[in-house]
């Protein structure tokens, strides 16, 4: 179902889905403005109990009656993917039912929703029906606290998106990645076993010490210092444009997510330094995308990081994967701090990279503006 | 970003770069002139839906612009900026009576036109 078919009118998407709508299976709906909610929803049921839709994109329908997307979800038991972004009838109450009713959920997709923005915090904190969601999207509308309950009930996230959230805090980051008492206190004790070859490491926990960790261990009695964290499925993360993050949230993401290939962390400003980056982008060797958009604090070292090492040592022994192996894709805009001796390393040292956005265009000049009055007199100028 | 990296960065890479160097003082008119017969200055690519968007495609034997849906690298400055050609621009339809110019928006819906009278299940 294309959307941009201009010569056909909803009136006759209807007409089609009269005769075939209780076997459609996906159903995508995308930029269609104006459509005829309780048509729609007789034409998807028939005469049946429950509609057979695994598919539901229903993106560009702002004004979707609310009493109608709750009435096509409940009787949507068999559905695996839905977006509704964008959408005003979306409310806390309808992403409940969602949960309840979908069991098979494996890609959400509510952001910039205007009435759950920010969503609250208790949201995700049934611990059975998010069990299978492995994408999730929720920009725009991420509050705090909600991360914790996304990273407890959700095992197998692999793309999680919370951009535009300005809610958001680095403390979310922290808890996203925390482990329960319960679980890493027996995996300490596994620990020792471990060294006398008696048990295999348990993948999904790992324990770091202070300075990897970048938070003291004293929270966490029974681990002798070390810091407990949940290693994650994520491929695919989006923090950009959260105002409140430092990169001290990199920190917390360090060793956490060795599967990441995309990560996006644009418009942060002078919160984002050095420090953070310099942890995290190392663990992650299989980075395709970076996008560090309008950091324009960050400095050499960073670019210097994402350069791999040769790929064979003088032995002609090949090394492990490294970060930069397979960075595609990468954003350096307004990141004025940075020379041209490290890019042109860059330029050199990562096989894959093809596309480089080292422009000097911002997403928020009005903070930059912020920043500049706040500089001392002789340090002015900027360009 | 200067000037050294911008040819390295062209030269090493070839086809499907895509660099972004837009406002960068460093990045001089010299070198984005230089690579001009071997970039591109937007990643156009071809469709209808591409229509608004004019991507220019040499179709005929006098060139009228840079082409832009080929897979040449793209190469984004201040000084390709200025050159992109305007979205008001009109299109010359040749004909034999003489020729019809249109501007963007109806080249589109020329193109859609063109599929309007199709019976049925329009294939995409």
């Amino acid at each position: 179902m294309h959307p941009f078919l201009d010569h056909m009118t909803p009136s006759s998407v209807i007409t089609i889905l009269q005769a075939a709508g209780p076997y459609v299976r996906n159903l995508n709906l995308y930029g269609w403005q104006y459509l005829p909610e309780k048509a729609l929803y007789q034409s998807l049921l028939g005469q049946n109990e429950g509609t057979r839709l695994i598919e539901l994109d229903l993106q560009g329908s702002r004004d979707f009656d609310e009493y109608w997307l709750l009435q096509l979800i409940l009787k949507s038991r068999h559905l695996r993917r839905i977006s509704l972004k964008g959408l005003t009838g979306v409310s806390n109450h309808l992403v409940e039912v969602i949960g309840r009713t979908c069991p098979h959920l494996e890609y959400l997709d509510v952001s910039f929703c205007r009435r759950i923005s920010p969503l609250r915090p208790d949201t995700f904190s049934d611990q059975t029906c998010w069990r299978n969601v492995t994408q999730l999207s929720i920009a725009g509308c991420a509050s705090q606290g909600i991360l914790e309950d996304i990273g407890r009930n959700m095992p197998d996230l692999q793309a999680l998106d919370v951009s535009h959230s300005d809610e958001l805090t680095d403390d979310d980051l922290k808890s996203f990645v925390a482990v329960a008492a319960a679980t890493y206190e027996p995996a300490y004790r596994r620990l020792e076993l471990l060294r006398s070859g008696q048990t295999i490491p348990d993948p999904s926990l790992v324990f770091l010490t202070p300075t990897l960790a970048g938070e003291s261990g004293l929270a966490f009695p029974g681990t002798k210092g070390m810091i407990p964290r949940r290693v994650t499925r994520l491929r695919k993360l989006s923090l950009s444009e959260c105002t409140q993050l430092t990169d001290d949230a990199c920190r917390y993401l360090a060793r956490a997510v060795p599967d990441l290939e995309s990560f996006e962390m644009a418009g942060i400003g002078d919160g984002l330094a050095d420090g953070g980056l310099l942890a995290l982008l190392p663990t992650c060797p299989r980075l395709k995308r970076l996008d560090l958009d309008s950091a324009y604090e960050i400095t050499d070292a960073v670019v210097r990081c994402l350069i791999p090492s040769p790929k064979f040592d003088m032995d002609g022994h090949a090394r492990n994967s490294e970060v930069g192996d397979e960075l595609e894709m990468l954003r350096l805009g307004f990141a004025i701090t940075l020379t041209n001796d490290a890019l042109l390393a860059l330029v050199r040292g990562c096989p894959k990279l093809m596309r480089l956005n080292a422009d000097v265009r911002t997403s928020s000049l009005k903070r930059l503006a912020v920043k500049l009055a706040k500089l001392n007199p002789s340090r002015r100028t900027l360009l | 970003m200067n000037d050294v990296l911008v040819k390295e960065f062209i030269r090493k890479r070839g086809r499907g770069a895509s660099l972004s160097v837009v406002d960068c003082r460093s990045v001089s008119r010299n070198v984005v002139e230089a690579l001009e017969p071997t970039t591109r200055p937007r990643n156009g690519w071809r469709g209808w839906q591409a229509a608004p968007l004019a991507y220019y495609e040499k179709t005929r034997s006098k060139a009228l612009g840079r082409e832009e849906c080929s897979d040449l690298p793209v190469l984004q400055s201040f000084w390709t900026w200025n050159r992109v050609p305007r979205a008001d621009r009109t299109f010359v339809l040749p004909g034999r009576r003489g020729d019809t110019v249109i501007n963007a928006d109806e080249l589109a819906a020329l193109g859609r036109s063109l599929h309007a009278d199709e019976r049925g299940c329009v294939i995409m």
